[in-house]
C-alpha cells in the first residue's frame, strides 16, 4: 500500500515537472503574466501588494504595480531580450533605469533582482468559473 | 431593518477603505508638483546646527530641484535642478539627462515619505533623511 502511494506521488511529481513549459524558449513567454506578491518581509516593499510583468510579444513586456489600497497601475512598457535563462529589460534612453533590473528564469519561477532585492515571480493565470 | 443594517455596514467599509487610501507617489504624474522637506537630521549635530531643512521640489514628471535652508541665512537656496526616473519604489536622480551613469544616491518612496541616505557629517557612517510632503 505504502509503495503504491510512493509510486503515485513520484508519478505526479514527474508529470508536474514535465508539464512545466520551457520559459527560456522565446516563443513561450508572450501572452504570459507573472506576479510577485511576497516581498519577503521587506520594509521598503511593504507598501506594495503585488508587481506583475505581462509579456506582450517576443520583445515587449508591460510592468504593472499594485500598491496597497490603490488600483493596479501600468508603469511602463519595456523592451526585453532573452539570452539563455536571463531576461534583460531595456527602457528608452529618455527614461533610464540605473541599474537595470535583471530577471533569471528558473523552472516555473522568474527571479527578479533590482537594487539588491531579489523576488520570485510565479505565472499568474486568471481562471473564470462560468 | 435588515436593509438598513446592510447599508450601514457597506457605508462603514466604504469609509474605512477611503481613509486607507494614499497617493501613489511611484507615479511621476502624482509626484510632479509636490514638495518634500526634511528638517530632522537624525541627531547629526553638524547638520542639525547648520541646516533648517533640505527640500525636493518635483517640477515635472522628470525634473526635480534640490533646495536647502541654512540656519544663518534668511531664505532657502536652490542647489540644483536634476532629472529623475522612477522604477519600483526607487527614484534615481541624474545630474545629466544624457548620461545615466551620473546618478546620485537613490530616494526610496514610502507610504507617505521619501527617504534618502547620505554620509554623516564626519563621514564615519550614514544617516537616513526622511522627507515629508509639504
Amino acid at each position: 500500500m505504502k509503495k503504491h502511494v510512493l509510486v503515485t506521488l513520484g508519478l505526479i511529481t514527474i508529470l508536474g515537472i514535465s508539464c512545466t513549459p520551457d520559459y527560456t524558449d522565446l516563443n513561450v513567454l508572450p501572452g504570459t503574466t507573472w506576479r510577485c506578491g511576497d516581498f519577503l518581509g521587506s520594509t521598503t516593499y511593504s507598501i506594495m501588494e503585488y508587481k506583475e510583468f505581462k509579456f506582450l510579444s517576443t520583445d515587449s513586456v508591460e510592468e504593472w504595480n499594485k500598491l496597497k489600497h490603490n488600483p493596479a497601475k501600468k508603469r511602463q512598457t519595456m523592451f526585453y531580450s532573452l539570452k539563455n535563462d536571463t531576461i534583460t529589460l531595456f527602457i528608452n534612453h529618455a527614461d533610464p533605469i540605473l541599474p537595470l533590473p535583471k530577471i533569471v528564469i528558473s523552472g516555473r519561477y522568474l527571479n527578479y533582482t533590482y537594487r539588491g532585492y531579489t523576488f520570485k515571480f510565479t505565472r499568474y493565470k486568471k481562471y473564470i468559473i462560468r | 431593518m435588515k436593509n438598513l443594517l446592510y447599508f450601514a455596514l457597506a457605508f462603514i467599509s466604504f469609509l474605512s477603505s477611503s481613509c486607507n487610501h494614499y497617493p501613489d507617489f511611484t507615479d511621476p504624474t502624482v509626484l510632479s508638483g509636490t514638495t518634500w522637506r526634511c528638517n530632522d537630521f537624525n541627531a547629526d549635530s553638524v547638520y542639525n546646527s547648520t541646516y533648517d531643512y533640505f527640500e525636493y521640489k518635483f517640477l515635472s514628471t522628470d525634473s526635480v530641484q534640490s533646495w536647502t535652508k541654512k540656519k544663518n541665512e534668511d531664505s532657502a537656496k536652490k542647489i540644483s535642478t536634476s532629472y529623475y526616473s522612477i522604477h519600483d519604489l526607487f527614484i534615481t536622480v541624474f545630474i545629466d539627462k544624457a548620461d545615466s551613469t551620473k546618478a546620485l544616491p537613490t530616494i526610496v518612496i514610502g507610504k507617505n515619505t521619501l527617504s534618502y541616505r547620505i554620509n554623516n557629517s564626519t563621514s564615519t557612517g550614514t544617516i537616513t533623511l526622511v522627507f515629508y510632503k509639504q
